[in-house]
Formats: structure tokens, C-alpha cells, sequence
């Protein structure tokens, strides 16, 4: 892909993860039986004794959740497991247990190592805003400050440079989705929210997870929005034409900005910049995709300017993607149809 | 019903019925949601015409049963129904995949708590915002996957007013739109970028509840067609659910699936290139235990997710698979037959008291 560091992994990569997941497995299997079975003149409880505990029953919770941190993180995708430990956790809070919010915090830490490895457990990311729900329980203050490192580190997580990145993070659509849930809870900062997504997209513009959040966060009725965005999506697709998010951002522009003689003229603009763009992608090769979106926008320009003989225009360009473009044909015919 | 062939048809057979006995250890997670892999396994040899391998299906049936929670609604496995009150939950993911291995083994439903079923379903509702939540202890978010559970069941069990009133309709409808992104697709949850399987999710809920292509739609024509396009789009040799992510047999389902419900007077062959996504399924095809990977890479084994639904969606392709039930043709008239027939009785009991 354009411009991107692309990570091998080697058949001696490999079998080095076969072997460090047999050592997990053994590892496992002890820590089980350990939780399962009372060894003698143990203050943890067991699994059993924690299953079987009640309101009026808090066993010295911290010992045993140091003890299990080992068997979370290899069962990370059992939700019961993280109930278990988010009772406990919640008891210990309403009891005001001394060193509670020291094993919240650890806790925490735990999800983190567990999102490391796993970082679309749909019950990790759950678990973790329990957490930080009680956080802000036991401690108000302390709770809006972890809050604020929270989004922090969804940031830091979402900044993706390799291909690899891109697809585990900044595409990881549980990451953004806990990013936007913990924003509810501190006050709104929508400009923020936009310079990351101005961030994200200089950094890799086939972050279209950026560009979708960008297209939510933005409202195109406002003054000066629309121009700046054109010009922002329109250096995009010519720094990297073949990277399709761009493309889809600027199809979105073009249909859903609001009519005015300024955006008829930017509409113009565009047109003649892409028409220039085609003739030169039309003498590389390898690059469907780029013919492909730069015909679509300008076929979206076509619809919204409504020119002189725009119809047949757009019927020309259709046929050409069904050469550019046969796995889609059927689709191309049925758009020509409708003229 | 066009013919498809991915090879290797024995083997398959055989991986769907392994599944059906004992998984790996590294599928442990997946233990509290037996039902639904079994679901995979059942659903997988449907599609491969090889239900009849399944010899003790009765065994089975009682199995699943046994699963069945008196207030409604069916435990992921037995491990989860039998934890203490306060954990064990019945979940709306586990009760769908209940459902459809009843169908698929042949079980006319009439064990099947409804009145229960329904009030549960009900009960999962959020009334703010009209989502769905899994299952009663809050232990996951809500998200539209859930939605299109609770429109299956609702729809399958004929849930009359006292159950899901208009009011709940209108309310679960709106989280449905509320999910769906500038786009016209539709993603997880409010906000969320959109998604193949979340659109199939999206338009399959509202096809059962009545919103879809009807008097009462809720998405205007140019929505729908602009739900075609994203579609479309996401076929590169195979098909992916979002843009520029990689192809992954499991959206050979999900993305055609929505796009046969944006468009169902369209063969969905004549929108996508079906001989390429056909060869793609057939480079993920695993040479050494049977099933579909994910991806076509050396380091990826077959599981049960991707093989169950890189056929379901071949099967959608090549025209034998109803999108909103996930079943094979020849399934829908005996549902729409136990769907009359619960309607029925139900209606006899009411009159009775």
C-alpha cells in the first residue's frame, strides 16, 4: 500500500507463538486449578466461595483479584468472569474497603494488558467503563481526572502508521465507539474531537474511521465549513489518489452540502481538477481503484451541478467504469438505466 | 437454485459435525455461547444439504430445551444456566441460535415458552432509547445486533400489542435510525462508522417490523439506493463489511444480505461479480481440517463463525438462503407455517380466559 511500513511475519515468528502459547496454556491450567481447589491455610477464596458469596459475605477481595489477574487475562472473552470480578469490585466500593481504589486501578491496568492482546473483546472495553464508573464512585475527582487520561489513550491507540495499525487500531470500532461513550460523561468539546480527527487524517488518510467521525462531528450549514473541507478531501485524493476514504469523504461533501453560488463555483473547480486528474491516472496502470473514485465524484459533481448534457455525460462516464471496473457492471447498467 | 461448488464437500461435513462434539481448546471463551456455535454447525450442514448427518437429532433437541429458562428466553449453555441466580442470565444471541437449531433439526417449537419468550424480550428493551440489551445483568452495552434478535423472535412469535405495542415499534425503530451513519449504512451503535453486518442487521429488523419496503418504510428510495452503492462498493475479490478493510468470508453474508434487502427485486448476481467471490471463499477453504477461514493466510485455521457464513452467504448469492431468517428456502414455509400456527393457538387461549 502507498506509503506504508508492511510487517512479515517469518515461519520462525511463528513458531516461536506456537511455543508461547503452549507455555500460556500450562500456565493456565495451574492458575485454574489453584482457583478452584482451597490449598490449605489460604485467606483467597475460592471460585466456588465467590460464587456462592452474598451481600452480607465480603471476602479480602484484593488478594484474590491479584491472584485471578493471570487466569482474566487468558479468559478475557468469558463475560462471566469479568461479573465476577466487577462484583467484587463494586461490594468492595460500597463498603469503602481500605485500598480500593488502588485495586480499581489495577484493575484497570489488567483491561489494558488484556486490550494489548485483545483489543476487540467486546466484554474487555465493557468491563473497563464499569471500572471507570466506580472509580469516579469512590473518588469523584480522581474518576473526571482518569476520564480525561482515558480519552487520552484512546487517542493513542487510534494513531495508526502501519498497515497493521490501521486495521487492529484506528479502525478498531470499539476503540472509538468506548472513546465517544466516555466523552458523554465529561463536558462537550466538539472542536477537540474535530483536530483529532484532523490529526488522524494527516497521519494515514485511509483512516476512514477519522473521516466518518469528521463527517458526524461537522455541520455543513455552518459558515466557511464546506470550503474548508473541500479543500482539505481535494489535497487528500491528489497526495494519495488510490486511497479510497478520501474519496468516499468527498462523494459525501458534494451530495450533502447546501446549495449556494460558492459551492456551485468550488463544484466547478473540482470538476475541472479531476477531469485533469483522470487523463493522467488513465496512462498508469494497476490503478482501478483510482479511476474508479475519481470517476464517481465526478459523476456525483454531474448530478449536483445539473450542467448542459450532464445526463449524457454521466452516461459516458458509467460505461466507461464498466470497462474500468467489469465486477461491478451490473451495478454500472442499472445506474444507466435509470436516465 | 444455482449450483456452487467450493470443494471439498466431505470434509466440510465432517469439520461441521467435529464442532458438534468438541472444539479446541483455544474456542474455550466461546463456552458460554454454545447455542450459538451450534447454531454454526447446524446452520453449516444445512447449507451443505447434510442435516441428515446429524443421527441423534432428537438428543440434541432435548439438549437445547434443556437450556430453556421458565421466565423466558434460552442460556448460552449449561455452565451459564446453572451459576448462581443472580449471574445466570438467558441471552437474546443465545435465544435467536436456539430458534433456528429447533427449525433446523426439524422441532415444530412447541416447547418454546411464547408468552414468557416475549414478555422477556420485552423486558430487555431499553424505553429511552428503544435498543436492546443482551441479557438482563447489563454485563455488555446495547447495540443493534441485539435489535435484530428481538425483531426475529417478535416477528417469529407473533407478538400481539400487549407484548410490543406501535409505541415499542416506533421506539425500537428509532434506535435503528439512530444508528445509521451519513453514509446511509448503519454501525453498532449511535456514532459508530458504518458496517455491512450492522446494515443487515438494520434491515432485517426492519423488514420484521414492518418498516421496510412497506406503507410505513422509514428509509426513502434514495436512501435505499445509496445503501446499494456502499454495498457494492465493498466487494474487492471477496467482500468486506466497511470501507478499505480487507475481504473476509463472513461478509460473503452480512454486506449481501443488506444489499438484497436494500434491493430485493435485484438478483444480487447482477450487482457483484459472484464467480469471483466464489473463488475467494474457495481460497479460504481449509485444505487440512475442512471449514472457511477468515482470510486466505497460511497462519489461519477454519472456525466456525466464517465457514457457517461463507456459505450462508454463497447460499444468499446463489439464490437459496432468505436473508432475514438466515435459512435455507425450503425452512421458510414451515416457519411461516409454525408462525400461523402459534398465532392461532394463541389467539384460542385468549378467547378461552
Amino acid at each position: 500500500m502507498h506509503g506504508r511500513v508492511k510487517v512479515k511475519t517469518s515461519a520462525q515468528k511463528a513458531a516461536e507463538k506456537e511455543a508461547e502459547r503452549a507455555r500460556k496454556l500450562a500456565e493456565f491450567q495451574k492458575i485454574k486449578k489453584k482457583l478452584y481447589e482451597p490449598s490449605e491455610n489460604s485467606t483467597i477464596p475460592t471460585f466456588k466461595q465467590l460464587l456462592e458469596s452474598t451481600d452480607s459475605f465480603i471476602p479480602p477481595m484484593s488478594e484474590y483479584l491479584s491472584q485471578s489477574s493471570t487466569l482474566a487475562y487468558y479468559m478475557k472473552d468469558w463475560p462471566i468472569l469479568w461479573q465476577l470480578r466487577l462484583t467484587a469490585l463494586q461490594r468492595m466500593t460500597s463498603s469503602n474497603q481500605e485500598k480500593t481504589l488502588e485495586t480499581l486501578e489495577n484493575e484497570l491496568e489488567l483491561t489494558f494488558n488484556c486490550l494489548v492482546e485483545s483489543p476487540k473483546s467486546y466484554s474487555t472495553w465493557a468491563h473497563r467503563r464499569n471500572i471507570l464508573k466506580l472509580i469516579r464512585k469512590c473518588d469523584e475527582e480522581k474518576g473526571l481526572e482518569i476520564l480525561k487520561t482515558e480519552i487520552g489513550l484512546t487517542e493513542k491507540m487510534l494513531m495508526s502508521r502501519t498497515e497493521d495499525q490501521v486495521e487492529n487500531q484506528g479502525r478498531n470500532f470499539h476503540c472509538w465507539d468506548h472513546r465517544r461513550l466516555v466523552l458523554k460523561a465529561l463536558p462537550e468539546d466538539v472542536k477537540t474531537e474535530i483536530q483529532l480527527t484532523t490529526k488522524l487524517i494527516q497521519t494515514s488518510f485511509s483512516n476512514f474511521s477519522a473521516w466518518h467521525y469528521r463527517s458526524k462531528l461537522l455541520n455543513l450549514e455552518e459558515e466557511g465549513v464546506v470550503e474548508n473541507e473541500m479543500d482539505l478531501v481535494l489535497n487528500a485524493v491528489f497526495t494519495d489518489p488510490s486511497d479510497a476514504s478520501s474519496w468516499i469523504y468527498h462523494r459525501h461533501l458534494i451530495s450533502n452540502a447546501p446549495c449556494s453560488q460558492d459551492f456551485t463555483r468550488i463544484l466547478q473547480d473540482h470538476q475541472e481538477s479531476l477531469k485533469e486528474l483522470l487523463v493522467l491516472e488513465k496512462e498508469e496502470d494497476n490503478n482501478v481503484s483510482t479511476l474508479r473514485s475519481i470517476s464517481l465524484s465526478l459523476l456525483e459533481i454531474n448530478s449536483r451541478l445539473k450542467t448542459d448534457n450532464w445526463e449524457e455525460k454521466s452516461k459516458f462516464m458509467l460505461n466507461e467504469l464498466i470497462d474500468i471496473d467489469p465486477i461491478r457492471r451490473g451495478y454500472y447498467l442499472s445506474r444507466i438505466s435509470k436516465f | 437454485m444455482d449450483e456452487f461448488d467450493i470443494g471439498n464437500r466431505k470434509s466440510h461435513i465432517r469439520y461441521f459435525k467435529n464442532i458438534l462434539n468438541v472444539l479446541p481448546q483455544r474456542y474455550a471463551s466461546l463456552d458460554s455461547q454454545r447455542l450459538v456455535i451450534a447454531q454454526f454447525a447446524l446452520g453449516g450442514l444445512s447449507l451443505l444439504e447434510a442435516i441428515d448427518e446429524v443421527k441423534n437429532k432428537q438428543e440434541f433437541i432435548n439438549w437445547i430445551y434443556s437450556l430453556q429458562c421458565p421466565s423466558g428466553g434460552f442460556y448460552g449453555s449449561r455452565i451459564m444456566k446453572n451459576l448462581p441466580a443472580h449471574l445466570a442470565k438467558p441471552h437474546i444471541a443465545s435465544t435467536f441460535a436456539a430458534v433456528q437449531c429447533l427449525i433446523l433439526l426439524g422441532d415444530e417449537l412447541d416447547n418454546i415458552h411464547v408468552p414468557e419468550l416475549l414478555s422477556w424480550v420485552h423486558s430487555l428493551m431499553n424505553p429511552e432509547d428503544g435498543s436492546f440489551q443482551g441479557a438482563a445483568d447489563g454485563s455488555e452495552p446495547t447495540d443493534l445486533r441485539f435489535t435484530y434478535c428481538a425483531a426475529f423472535l417478535t416477528h417469529l412469535f407473533g407478538a400481539d400489542a400487549k407484548e410490543f405495542s406501535e409505541d415499542d415499534i416506533d421506539n425500537a425503530v428509532s434506535y435503528i435510525i439512530s444508528c445509521q451513519s451519513p453514509d446511509t449504512s448503519f454501525g453498532q451503535v449511535p456514532g459508530s462508522e458504518g458496517h455491512g453486518a450492522l446494515t443487515f442487521c438494520a434491515l432485517a429488523s426492519l423488514k420484521f417490523f414492518g418498516r421496510l419496503h412497506s406503507e410505513h418504510g422509514v428509509l426513502s428510495g434514495r436512501e435505499l439506493r445509496r445503501i446499494v452503492r456502499f454495498c457494492v462498493n465493498r466487494q474487492s475479490e471477496g467482500i468486506h463489511g466497511r470501507p478499505h478493510k480487507p475481504d473476509d468470508t463472513c461478509y460473503t453474508f452480512w454486506t449481501c444480505a443488506a444489499l438484497k434487502l436494500a434491493q430485493p427485486s435485484i438478483e444480487i448476481s447482477e450487482k457483484l461479480d459472484k464467480e469471483r467471490v466464489l473463488n475467494f471463499v474457495r481460497s479460504c477453504v481449509d485444505e487440512n481440517i475442512g471449514g472457511i477461514k477468515k482470510l486466505n493466510a497460511k497462519n489461519q485455521y477454519a472456525d466456525p463463525t466464517h465457514s457457517y457464513f461463507a456459505l450462508a452467504g454463497l447460499g444468499l448469492i446463489f439464490n437459496d438462503v432468505i436473508p432475514e431468517y438466515m435459512l435455507k428456502k425450503k425452512y421458510i414455509k414451515r416457519v411461516l407455517r409454525i408462525r400461523n400456527k402459534v398465532k392461532e393457538s394463541r389467539l384460542l387461549e385468549s378467547n378461552e380466559l
